[in-house]
């Protein structure tokens, strides 16, 4: 038997409470659904209050009912090339994101400098997510050497030239969105795997309070469509876009989540969706938006266990740092977020290798995350092993008989592999003498070293020549139209 | 003679006293000259307590609000003259078409209150045509565009291409800002500043103006 570590932040009847405000909000203030006549369509096919001169959508408890019945409780998900299935996303299951959306590098050598990201900052950050074992999304971030329009496709093109690890990347327009699917079915060889076998999930924000923008609600539906899951995820800022009660906080969010729920299951019956969040908590002294306050945490391990208590799966965005640099604070931030998302049972934590605010991508942080995911991961994955056999009584019997100790025993023998989890060289845990010897480094620079090995000594990924030339073939017609006549990246793997 | 709790109330955004106080002033005739001078020291005293970490940015909010409806009650009395008191230039900001983000637009137009310029926020969700409506109409020094999504923040380069095409760049100053926005997309749209947050776009504006 295995024990998974779990925290319970609501109780059952306090979950029903928030869903009851949640169903109150939907039915008696509705939904704002902007410029996209099509998704009110949907509504009022389905029998919902629509005011289409406010663009207002009423929900009744009905149609939530019925949705939620529909929406499939886990999902499967596999590589970019639809060979290997990585996990089976929901229930008890825990896995890690990288935190995408950057803008910024943070230069290792200069604190003080950040530059736009470009193409050269996404090879080499898909190469290093390829190399960290305990991530399994992989999501690239804006970049700023292409066109603004055609970035969206850029970046999920090179995100898949340098790991196989699924994409959690949005696209940001109609346009986009369709060349993507197009890209799709070239990685998956066919667009019957791409449909059928999941192996990217598309994030989509709706904005707080109770607003789908045009972009938005027009990928989600697109996305359900497709069979490409969306996810959920409204970034409310309590005292600003929200209450600035944690607990009016999560009763919005649920609300949100829920109309995107309705939704989807009404642009497509049974097709599978993500419960997300990314609540933050508004700092009153600075006006910025913290998603590692611990007020940021509450709420999103609090709107994951509803989401849990719905067997929706469900993704947070939590461990986000908020420091500007790789530093303690980013380390304890981003801890704190993964233990206590973990432990709430949130399904996909999203964060590593991202500071300040989820605008700045570092390196060093990303291979430090890699670590710290490993050990949340431990936790909640692995548990604990509770057997006849693990609680060692016969083992503790023979020692003590023997007057031994156990590191000479068997029973460590045959257990110590699975029992714990040794993490690699940026976690310290040697001796004074090694670590003196070794320059007394820090772990951000025993992971900058770690990034320069990985980048001098492991061969990337290679795609196969025809898929990878149809691929940049897809996305330089898109760029052409916007004055871009050759992709940055071909003078680099060209 | 200066009321030193009318100042004391709207420095620490206390609503119900300042709505009281004024109220009471009005109808024993005193004079409104120097109940505007108090509100205008309570906000300056306000916007101290902010510098200084004693107060937060939702009592600066909560008593920007305050002061501006305290001043609606002058009004009539004082007529134009509470408009055209100490103030800076004219800034027009709002969060474009598609963008429904409303708070660090928000925060920008506070802290530019508290500096003394004359704000109209135009609110979000606005469409290019509607912001050259208010250039002509209010005649600002300079347009604040906020974007928050990288699938909006493409507005932000149509107004300014719209504001060479129909000849008004001139006119006025352009500052832009929002989450997906950098100081190398403020360079390629041809805006005249960014602002990578609401003080810091504060502090651009003052600069363009030569602050």
């Amino acid at each position: 038997m295995k024990i998974r570590p779990k925290m319970q932040i609501l109780e059952e009847s306090q979950i029903k409470t928030i869903l009851a405000d949640a169903y109150h909000i939907l039915d008696t203030i509705g939904v704002n659904i902007r410029d996209y006549p099509e998704a009110l369509d949907l509504f009022e096919d389905a029998g919902a209050s629509v005011d289409r001169d406010k663009q207002l959508v009423k929900i009744g408890a009905d149609l939530i009912e019925q949705a939620l019945s529909t929406v499939p409780s886990s999902i499967d998900f596999y590589d970019q090339d639809r060979k290997n299935l990585l996990t089976t996303f929901g229930g008890d299951s825990c896995c890690v994101c990288t935190g995408g959306t950057g803008i910024y590098i943070q230069d290792y050598d200069n604190p003080g400098y950040r530059r736009e990201t470009n193409t050269a900052d996404q090879i080499i950050h898909s190469r290093l997510v390829e190399e960290c074992e305990n991530l399994l999304f992989s999501a690239p971030f804006s970049l700023y050497d292409v066109p603004v329009e055609v970035a969206d496709n850029y970046r999920f093109l090179i995100n898949y030239l340098y790991t196989s690890k699924p994409p959690f990347a949005s696209s940001w327009s109609k346009e986009g969105f369709d060349t993507m699917v197009e890209m799709m079915a070239v990685m998956a060889d066919g667009e019957e795997n791409a449909r059928t076998r999941c192996a990217h999930v598309h994030p989509n924000d709706p904005s707080s309070p109770l607003h789908w923008s045009q972009v938005v609600i027009q990928n989600f539906i697109d996305c359900m469509k497709v069979g490409l899951p969306p996810i959920i995820i409204c970034i409310p800022i309590a005292g600003g876009s929200s209450p600035c009660t944690l607990a009016g906080t999560v009763v919005l969010e649920t609300a949100e989540n829920l109309s995107g729920v309705v939704i989807g299951q009404l642009a497509k019956e049974g097709g599978p969706l993500i419960w997300g969040g990314g609540p933050t908590a508004l700092d009153f002294r600075y006006g910025t938006a913290p998603q590692s306050a611990v007020e940021s945490l509450l709420m999103m391990c609090m709107l994951a266990e509803v989401g849990r208590y719905l067997k929706i799966p469900t993704e947070g965005n939590i461990g986000r740092a908020d420091s500007k640099l790789a530093d303690i604070q980013g380390g304890f931030e981003t801890s704190m977020g993964y233990t206590l998302g973990a432990l709430a049972g949130v399904n996909m934590l999203r964060g590593a290798g991202i500071l300040e605010y989820a605008s700045t991508i570092s390196f060093e942080k990303l291979l430090v995350d890699n670590e710290i995911a490993g050990q949340a991961l431990r936790m909640v994955n692995d548990g604990i092993d509770f057997s006849e056999a693990t609680r060692a009584v016969e083992a503790i019997r023979e020692v003590v008989d023997k007057d031994g100790n156990f590191l000479k025993s068997k029973h460590t023998m045959e257990h110590f592999r699975k029992e714990f989890l040794l993490p690699s060289e940026i976690i310290d845990r040697g001796t004074r003498t090694a670590f003196e010897s070794d320059g007394c480094k820090t772990a951000t620079t025993r992971a900058h070293e770690r990034v320069q090995r990985i980048l001098q000594e492991k061969e990337p990924r290679q795609v196969p020549t025809e898929k990878k030339k149809a691929l940049i073939d897809i996305v330089r017609t898109r760029a052409k139209k916007y004055g871009m006549d050759k992709l940055p990246l071909e003078d680099i793997i060209c | 003679m200066p009321d030193e709790k009318l100042i004391e109330a709207v420095s620490h955004a206390n609503d119900d006293i300042v709505f009281d106080l004024v109220k009471g002033k009005l109808e024993s005739d005193a004079d409104p000259m120097q109940v505007l001078d108090d509100l205008t020291e309570g906000m300056k005293l306000l916007g101290e307590r902010f510098a200084s970490g004693k107060a937060f940015i939702p009592e600066v909010v909560y008593g920007a609000e305050t002061f501006s409806k305290a001043i609606d009650m002058l009004r009539p009395k004082l007529g134009d003259v509470v408009d055209k008191r100490d103030k800076k230039e004219k800034v027009l900001i709002a969060t474009v078409r598609g963008d429904v983000h409303d708070i660090g637009k928000g925060l920008v137009a506070t802290f530019l209150d508290l500096a003394g310029y004359e704000v109209v926020d135009l609110g979000h969700d606005i469409p290019n045509e509607q912001i050259f409506e208010a250039i002509e109409r209010e005649n600002p020094a300079v347009v604040g565009l906020s974007a928050l999504m990288t699938t909006t923040m493409l507005q932000q380069r149509e107004f300014i291409k719209d504001l060479n095409s129909k000849g008004m760049r001139d006119l006025v100053k352009v500052i832009v800002g929002g989450a997906p926005t950098t100081q190398g997309w403020a360079d390629q749209i041809g805006a005249d500043a960014f602002g990578a947050d609401a003080l810091d776009g504060r502090r651009k504006i003052d600069t363009l103006l030569g602050y």
